[in-house]
């Protein structure tokens, strides 16, 4: 069975993708996913070359033949997302792909087409293989696009026999953190001591619990904060979550990231220390 | 009587799928004719809410029985709905293989969600 | 005026610096249109003036008209309504409030409930500055309705800062519609500088002016200066990392009454970007 496990962090910011690549070099069956597509860094620091790319469809977006249409007006009254202006031009933005519109057309004037929003591509990195996704911006990074990376990820991962897939997730608790954690073996959830921190940080562990996933917490930069770290722990006691790291702030940490190297392949010490090491064994159960 | 078995390949000796609602196919035995055949599961591109169109999906093609790996809320709620009975396959089996599990009555049936998730 | 306070990337400092700049401002108004994970709150006082349910609707199915002839779960695009040979199920989440279930159903039998997805609050922080956050209900899909309606409220306030999500999805895009200027709040590394130019990428796009606040600007390299220039894009301030500030900040207490350094960056921002419409 596929040991899948997924890096989130309520707030932006705590260092999820770092850790995330720090994890890495520890496992040598693994498939990356990085379904941070609002801010997809992982190939920052771990360069790769495509190997496949694939188009990726968001919700259908309706398209008017204007030589059809008679200018009626019912597909902007009866849109509930202003997405049809009066005189009948489509705001993509604001569509959500329901097809009211395609319905009540008199003249059958809109039809629903595919929309190819982005694209979802396979690279082969000095680790594994790594799927990863770009979005034009302002598109919807959507739990759908989630799911197809996740998708393509697990393809991958069962055509070469890999055993392992590590998923960097998105900050927040909308459908594309949701779309991350569903299925997942364990939840690693990075937080900050910081009062947004904390505020985030329940917020997920909300949606963690509403979907019964295994998870243990990093507090990243503990010392920032003593006091603010005390009442993390104290609030992921009450919620019977364990805090499974707590990694002080060091320079060294952004300094290697500024150089493009893994954190954990540098000479930071805390990589070397035991409980660094216990909790890739956690990681690899 | 219909039996669904969520699958990662379009056939009978093809690997069970280790999720429902987004899995590859679902392979449909019929026990009353004995025969195999397979659906593509277009449940598993939704942007959401898979869980109940995979659902309806089986629903629509007359299955009582559904063998999966696991079940979502939504899955669940919508197979009561539908009348569908579920059972729990041990994964890295094949489809056959859980059939016969089935039959022998040595898969458990589901009642509460597995909750694994929704959309 | 309508400023946006944007960034690519999460922690980069957006809330530090839209609380900071509003704080610092004599008189203004801000809405905290990061509904998911709202943080404004937690850095101002002040008193609640108004708490409002945002609403969207979902489909209740009369039963005794009903005769599960299924057409409304084949029109709906978003699995929310799935209809069996004897009942209906409705899945409220799921629903985008589109009103299409109804449109199709030959009975009339579909009629629409009401849901709370989120709540926005008001608040008076001091005589001449409000302040607005929204609160998406963990589970809902999208936070866009929520962020729709505090610009409502707010559209015709003179000097508006909206401190938007992070990123560039849907929500940014309904967050800084109709503004007059971005302040794009990146950080000086790698991980910074591809996600701030998405957000330029977008920007751009949009035909929007913007200006980028470097923060924690002694953390990470210079490849953003160059950036900057090449790309003519103006710099409007640079502001470093302190352990002293993050401190500061994990306590909830405002930078600006701690620190003349920050308060003078402050200053400075709101000369450049509100010239002389700023009131201090």
């Amino acid at each position: 069975m596929i040991n899948e496990i997924v890096i989130i962090s309520g707030k932006g910011g705590t260092g999820k993708t770092s850790l995330t690549a720090s994890i890495i070099p520890f496992f040598d069956d693994l498939v990356l996913a990085d379904c941070d597509v609002d801010a997809p860094d992982l190939n920052i620091l771990i360069k790769g070359t495509i190997v496949e790319e694939r188009d990726f469809v968001g919700f259908q977006i309706p398209v008017i033949d204007y030589d059809k249409c008679n200018h009626c007006g019912l597909c902007h009254t009866s849109c509930n997302f202003n997405a049809i202006s009066e005189d009948i031009i489509i705001n993509t933005s604001a569509c959500e792909g329901c097809k009211v519109c395609e319905y009540v057309c008199p003249t059958n004037a809109i039809s629903m087409h595919d929309a190819v929003v982005g694209k979802i591509f396979h690279r082969k990195t000095i680790f594994g293989p790594m799927i990863d996704a770009r979005l034009i911006p302002g598109e919807e990074s959507s739990g759908k696009l989630v799911a197809e990376v996740r998708q393509l990820a697990r393809e991958v991962a069962y055509a070469e026999n890999r055993n392992t897939i590590i998923i960097d997730g998105s900050p927040g608790i909308a459908c594309n953190v949701i779309s991350a954690i569903t299925g997942v073996s364990k939840a690693i959830i990075v937080t900050e001591p910081t009062i947004s921190g904390l505020h985030d940080l329940k917020k997920v562990v909300h949606l963690i619990k509403m979907f019964s996933v295994e998870a243990k917490v990093i507090i990243n930069k503990y010392d920032l904060s003593l006091s603010k770290a005390k009442e993390i722990k104290d609030y992921l006691s009450l919620m019977d979550l364990e805090v499974i790291l707590e990694l002080p702030f060091d320079l060294k940490f952004v300094e290697s990231i500024s150089n493009l190297q893994i954190p954990s392949t540098t000479d930071i010490p805390f990589f070397s220390s035991k409980k660094w090491f216990d909790f890739i064994e956690y990681l690899r159960s | 009587m219909k039996i669904a078995i969520s699958s990662m390949e379009n056939n009978e000796h093809s690997k069970v799928s280790d999720r429902f609602a987004r899995s590859e196919y679902f392979i449909i035995y019929d026990h009353d004719s004995l025969s195999f055949t397979s659906v593509e599961n277009t449940a598993k591109s939704a942007g959401s809410g898979a869980g109940g169109k995979a659902v309806k999906i089986l629903g629509d093609l007359g299955v009582e029985v559904v063998l999966v790996p696991e079940l979502g809320p939504k899955a669940l709620e919508a197979l009561q709905a539908f009348e569908i009975k579920s059972f729990q396959y041990p994964r890295e089996k094949t489809v056959r293989e859980v059939l016969y599990l089935y039959f022998e009555k040595k898969l458990p049936e589901l009642f509460n969600s597995t909750s694994k998730g929704r959309h | 005026m309508k400023i946006a306070i944007l960034s690519g990337k999460g922690g980069t400092g957006k809330t530090t610096l839209s609380v900071n700049l509003f704080s610092y401002l004599d008189k203004a108004t801000l809405i905290d249109t990061d509904v998911e994970e709202p943080n404004s709150h937690l850095f101002l006082k002040g008193k609640l003036i108004k708490e409002k349910s945002v609403i969207k609707h979902y489909p209740k199915v009369n039963d005794d008209l009903c005769d599960y002839c299924g057409k409304c779960g084949d029109f709906c695009n978003f699995n929310a309504i799935i209809p069996t040979k004897k009942k209906v199920l409705v899945f409220h989440d799921l629903c985008h409030d589109c009103g299409g279930c109804s449109l199709v159903c030959p009975k009339n039998a579909i009629t629409y409930v009401d849901k709370e997805v989120g709540k926005e609050f008001h608040i008076q922080v001091s005589e001449n500055k409000l302040f607005l956050y929204g609160n998406l209900t963990v589970g809902e899909v999208s936070g866009v309705r929520i962020i729709e309606s505090l610009k409502e409220t707010t559209r015709n306030e003179d000097l508006l800062l909206i401190d938007s999500p992070p990123g560039t999805s849907c929500s940014t895009v309904a967050a800084i519609d109709g503004t007059d200027y971005c302040i794009i709040c990146a950080e000086a590394t790698p991980f910074g500088l591809s996600d701030m130019k998405m957000v330029v990428e977008l920007l751009r796009a949009e035909g929007r002016n913007f200006g980028v606040v470097v923060n924690k600007c002694n953390l990470g390299n210079d490849e953003i200066y160059h950036y900057l220039e090449e790309e003519k894009i103006e710099l409007l301030e640079k502001i470093k990392f302190d352990r002293e500030f993050a401190s500061i900040m994990a306590d909830g207490e405002l930078l600006i009454n701690h620190s003349q350094y920050f308060r003078d960056k402050m200053a400075n921002i709101a000369r450049k970007v509100l010239g002389d419409k700023y009131d201090q």
